[in-house]
């Protein structure tokens, strides 16, 4: 009985002996690098130039080939967003009253610098940043028009007009 | 004769199944890996241990009957690589906590550089173990993935 009891002491007294002393796990530590958004004016300019007042109202276009061109860099191949909205046109020298109203046409040619195969972008529509040489690029173009009325007066019109392109 | 049986029996096919029983007797997981996320360059970027996205570890011992001593270290990357790019990344005494619950009230924070000694853990209660940091990138750095990988050891003592 004696020897018995010896055997199972021993059988517990090994237990901690064979028992794991170390465990070892891993975690991935992760990170997605973008580019940052930037917006460059490459040419042009929203310059309607001088308009003759008759007396009736008329509407000023500008074409957006003919107005100003960006080129929106970023993460490539990722979308970002773009707004606008019209903008006041006011005489300084007049307090601000009787503005005009400027209505931007904004289109896009994708990767292409030049004005081909244009398409529309409405305000709080996505663009995609195409990819070129790892650099997401679209190319956007401004226009617009004025609508002046009867009653405008004469004098030189100016406001800001603002492109806004977020992720 | 017969004695020598059975003294070659134990110790022959009794030890080996003890010893099997009793092998696995301390467990370590990883239950979420550390994620900044998308960071802009130039940016720097920071994840608490309280956070969502930071790295949570799980451990637990099966000795029966016992109370534990452990020493647990953590093995920690000083960059984020993507190539021959690299992020720098930091470790600090607010980034790291660890607690016998999974919940955020009474975490205890610790040095993430330096050992931690957890004291008397019972058999079957989980130490859970969460990890935070800091990256900070250059205007230099190249957009894509970043990674790198965090050890952790428990030992039991």
């Amino acid at each position: 009985m004696k020897k018995y009891f010896i055997y199972i002491l021993l059988y517990f007294t090994a237990l901690p002996l064979f028992a794991q002393k170390e465990a070892q796990t891993s975690a991935l530590i992760k990170v997605k690098l973008l580019k940052g958004l930037n917006i460059t004016k490459i040419k042009g300019n929203l310059d309607f130039g001088e308009v003759i007042l008759n007396g009736d109202g008329q509407k000023i276009i500008k074409q957006p080939d003919e107005g100003i061109e960006f080129v929106v860099s970023g993460h490539p191949n990722k979308e970002a967003i773009i707004t606008y909205k019209p903008t006041l046109l006011t005489q300084s020298s007049n307090h601000g009253s009787n503005p005009l109203i400027f209505l931007p046409a904004v289109l896009q040619t994708g990767v292409n610098i030049n004005f081909v195969s244009p398409s529309v972008v409405k305000s709080g529509s996505t663009i995609l940043l195409n990819n070129q040489n790892g650099i997401g690029k679209t190319f956007i173009w401004v226009g617009g028009d004025i609508d002046i009325k009867p009653q405008s007066t004469e004098g030189n019109y100016e406001g800001i007009f603002t492109l806004t392109v977020a992720y | 004769m017969k004695k020598f049986c059975f003294i070659s029996m134990f110790l022959l096919f009794i030890f080996p199944v003890s010893a099997e029983l009793s092998a696995q007797s301390l467990y370590a997981f990883t239950l979420n890996n550390l994620n900044f996320g998308d960071v802009f360059i130039g940016y720097s970027s920071e994840v608490r241990h309280t956070d969502e996205n930071a790295a949570k570890f799980v451990f637990l011992h099966t000795q029966f009957f016992r109370r534990k001593d452990f020493l647990i270290t953590l093995t920690l990357p000083n960059y984020l690589r993507r190539g021959n790019d690299k992020i720098r990344i930091k470790f600090k005494r607010r980034h790291a906590a660890w607690s016998f619950r999974d919940r955020e009230y009474g975490r205890r924070r610790f040095n993430p550089h330096s050992p931690l000694y957890i004291n008397n853990v019972g058999f079957f209660r989980p130490v859970y173990i969460w990890l935070g940091g800091k990256i900070i990138t250059t205007t230099g750095n190249i957009p894509g993935l970043h990674s790198g990988t965090i050890i952790l050891t428990v030992e039991m003592l």
